[in-house]
């Protein structure tokens, strides 16, 4: 086992204890099998600043300063130690897990600090990053916001990935997803890759579908174009259902962040309502 | 943009610990405006309207989450002569230039010049701070009846023994108990004590948008431009020290330039509804955090809640006695002072004792914590210098059969120690050849370059071959820059030992 210093690029899997942290654990596995990197299993020690101390009787004596500060760092230092034993318990299960899958390129890392910081800072080194869907809440959307690597947001337990579906809406984030999506050896090459585009009217659709073809330029990839008319979402998860897809891939937020604080974004209602793993690509 | 101002996380996460401690907040912020108010010179409305708009406006705009932001008696002392010369106009002028100069701060990222402040000076300020709240309590405990002190007795009794009553302790404000109990003991007694609605207007409306009504010219720039100078200064002083502190006990970061902005963004909008120029404030920053307050939340509903209370509860308010605002200001002096600095006196460096003390002392005198702050800086930096100036010697060898004598330069050179290098040399020596080996000093400023040019130029003079050896790079540089004599023909670059 190497330290993280050492690893250029590799799998991220973030693991919190959640219902689908074992999930993200088998698909990260797989994932990091078919690009021949690295795995990262990695345990955040979230420090929340809420207390349960509240006094609320206002006055201050002297020394209460110091007296404070003492109360709420060791407030912290417990329940910081309470986290930190059960990440190691997680880590270790998971990692014999792998070992038990005969995967040996792996480390387990725990860090102090939310998954936003802890991601940012190894940002170079992300191939790729899995969560856990219970981990996404408005803390962590900065990470499908800004952070520079492909989000997989595991919201199953793990199935083997057979087919693959792109959201093609023609703008920066989705054209990205599609290269990815037909060009990178995150998926099989003999996959099943769905191209979805849905607009208002058909043929604004169809044209899209039409610029996809352009863009993917490899003809012996297994691909099937769907132009659907009508409510972005809706049509999307009945197509998600009717193919019995496994994974869909949709470029990142791509609104103004004050139209997304304000209305939420498509990205955001698609991982909300979509029963299966979302990989999100900038 | 709105985003940053807008995060959910620093606003909502705590609903319930925020707003109960932003109620006990409120409580401890009435009496220092209403009591700096005074001191100042104006009505006690202008504080606290500025309280209300300091700590709404910072609750948005501020880069400490959690910090309580509102009329403060360091900035109130500030104010005296101006408000004295030329009037409250003058000072809503006044209020607003010290936000634009706050903006600049921040935007020009002046926040990092914290850094320059040694912990001493900050204990020093925050202790100076303590004092001139307790100090201010005085004139209100002077030429008066044995009713006030009786009552203001009474109140600190209050405020310190309530928290030990089973339940109701910890659930009622003891600030609130004292305003109560004591109000509640004159009027019922009738005892003839100075009530707050003897000091001057309460708030009867909300606050409403005014411009300041002065001549808008040069003649007014220069009247209020030094009174915001020293504002704006000692407003992000005491801002800063006081996040560094929430940060300390939270566990927390915060954005110092952000906060510098929003400190200038605050006053601005204070001196425009009619308000006295405010900052950040130790002890009540303090007691939000120990009542549960962590969110911006906590900053808006102890705005929110001071002003509900004051414009409809005017004619309440207006019938406390001082004697219980004094209590409680006591009280918020003696949570500000730094308990542990005293405690430290005996185990710190003698040159940290008395940059703290230095600092305490003028404060004290001038009522001006950034001339506190300035002298405080100065000893300390002066100090440093002293200290550093020790890391550097001469030592010298000499080879009898190349009658040469060579000197080994060791440590650091600068002005305070440039004196002890030159002197250093043997002038009176007989010699054939000298060397002065620097591969072992730094050279940091013009007057180093410039007493070893007087040292080489002396020796020459008195017929030595003089040369020069190994040089590191930053003896280099300034030598390149400034030096006179022969440069050096051979500079090792790598510096050995440092």
């Amino acid at each position: 086992m190497q330290s993280i210093q050492e690893v250029q690029k590799a799998v991220f899997a973030c693991i919190d204890g959640s219902k689908f942290s074992e999930a993200v654990c088998d698909y990260a596995l797989h994932i990091a099998k078919e690009l021949e990197l690295p795995l990262v299993l990695l345990h955040t020690i979230v420090h929340g600043n809420l207390t349960q101390n509240i006094d609320l009787s206002g006055n201050l004596i002297l020394g209460d300063r110091e007296d404070l500060l003492d109360t709420l760092s060791e407030e912290d230092a417990a329940k910081s130690k309470k986290i930190r034993l059960e990440g190691k318990e997680l880590l270790k299960s998971f990692a014999q897990k792998l070992q038990k899958h005969g995967f040996h390129n792996f480390i387990t890392l725990q860090r102090h600090g939310t998954l936003y910081e802890n991601l940012k800072e190894f940002e170079d080194k992300l191939r790729i990053v899995l969560l856990d869907i219970y981990e996404v809440d408005h803390s962590t959307q900065n990470i499908i916001r800004d952070l520079n690597a492909p989000i997989i947001v595991v919201n199953k337990e793990y199935s083997p990935i057979k087919n693959i579906m792109v959201a093609f809406n023609g703008v920066g984030g989705s054209i990205r997803a599609l290269e990815e999506v037909s060009a990178s050896p995150i998926f099989a090459k003999d996959l099943k890759r769905y191209i979805i585009s849905v607009k208002n009217e058909k043929q604004e659709a169809q044209d899209l579908i039409k610029q996809a073809q352009d863009l993917i330029k490899d003809p012996s990839i297994n691909c099937e174009y769907i132009a659907k008319e009508g409510e972005a979402l809706k049509e999307i998860l009945e197509s998600l259902e009717k193919n019995s897809i496994d994974i869909l891939a949709i470029g990142s937020f791509s609104h103004g962040k004050l139209k997304t604080a304000l209305f939420g974004s498509f990205t955001t209602k698609l991982i909300c309502n979509v029963e299966i793993p979302l990989i999100i690509l900038k | 943009m709105f985003q940053k101002y807008l995060n959910k996380d620093e606003w909502f996460l705590n609903i319930r610990g925020d707003i109960l401690s932003g109620l006990v907040v409120a409580l401890a912020l009435i009496p220092e405006a209403i009591a700096f108010s005074i001191i100042a010179g104006v009505d006690p409305k202008v504080g606290l309207y500025a309280s209300f708009s300091m700590a709404v406006v910072i609750a948005f705009m501020g880069g400490r989450p959690g910090m309580i932001s509102a009329a403060t008696g360091a900035m109130a002392l500030l104010m005296v002569t101006l408000v004295k010369e030329y009037g409250l106009e003058y000072l809503l002028a006044a209020t607003i230039l010290t936000g634009v100069i706050q903006i600049l701060a921040g935007y020009f990222k002046l926040g990092q010049l914290m850094s320059f402040v040694p912990r001493a000076v900050v204990v020093g300020f925050v202790n100076a701070l303590a004092i001139l709240i307790f100090m201010a309590q005085l004139p209100e405990l002077t030429n008066v009846t044995w009713h006030v002190y009786a009552l203001t007795a009474a109140g600190l009794a209050i405020i310190y023994l309530f928290p030990y009553v089973p339940k109701l302790g910890t659930l009622l404000p003891s600030p609130l108990v004292t305003i109560v109990v004591i109000t509640l003991v004159t009027v019922f007694f009738g005892i003839d004590v100075r009530t707050v609605g003897d000091m001057g207007d309460l708030p009867d409306t909300l606050p409403v948008f005014l411009f300041p009504d002065i001549p808008l010219n040069l003649e007014t720039l220069l009247i209020i431009l030094p009174y915001s100078v020293s504002l704006a200064m000692v407003g992000l002083l005491e801002s800063l020290m006081t996040a560094t502190i929430i940060d300390d006990l939270t566990d927390t970061k915060s954005d110092k330039n952000q906060e510098c902005t929003g400190q200038g963004i605050a006053n601005i909008a204070t001196g425009f509804t009619g308000g006295m120029a405010g900052c950040a404030m130790i002890g009540q920053s303090v007691i939000n955090v120990k009542s549960g307050g962590r969110g911006r939340l906590s900053t808006f509903i102890a705005g929110l809640f001071l002003l509900i209370m004051v414009v409809f509860l005017s004619d309440i308010i207006s019938v406390i006695p001082m004697a219980a605002l004094v209590a409680v200001m006591i009280m918020v002096s003696i949570g500000t002072f730094d308990w542990g600095s005293i405690k430290n006196l005996q185990t710190l460096p003698l040159s940290t004792n008395i940059v703290m003390l230095a600092t305490v002392i003028v404060v004290v005198f001038t009522h001006n914590l950034a001339l506190g702050v300035f002298v405080g800086v100065l000893l300390a930096s002066l100090f440093f210098a002293n200290k550093i100036s020790h890391f550097m010697y001469n030592e010298s060898s000499y080879d009898q059969d190349n009658d040469t004598r060579t000197y080994r330069v060791v440590g650091q050179v600068f002005f305070n120690s440039a004196d002890k290098f030159y002197d250093s040399f043997d002038f009176k020596e007989v010699v054939e050849n000298i060397v002065i080996d620097l591969s072992k000093a730094h050279f940091w400023d013009i007057s180093a370059v410039y007493a070893l040019d007087k040292a080489v130029i002396k020796l020459r003079r008195e017929g030595a071959n003089v040369k020069l050896i190994g040089q590191n790079e930053a003896s280099a540089t300034i030598i390149d820059r400034f030096g006179i004599h022969d440069k050096p023909e051979e500079i090792e670059k790598v510096m050995g030992g440092h």
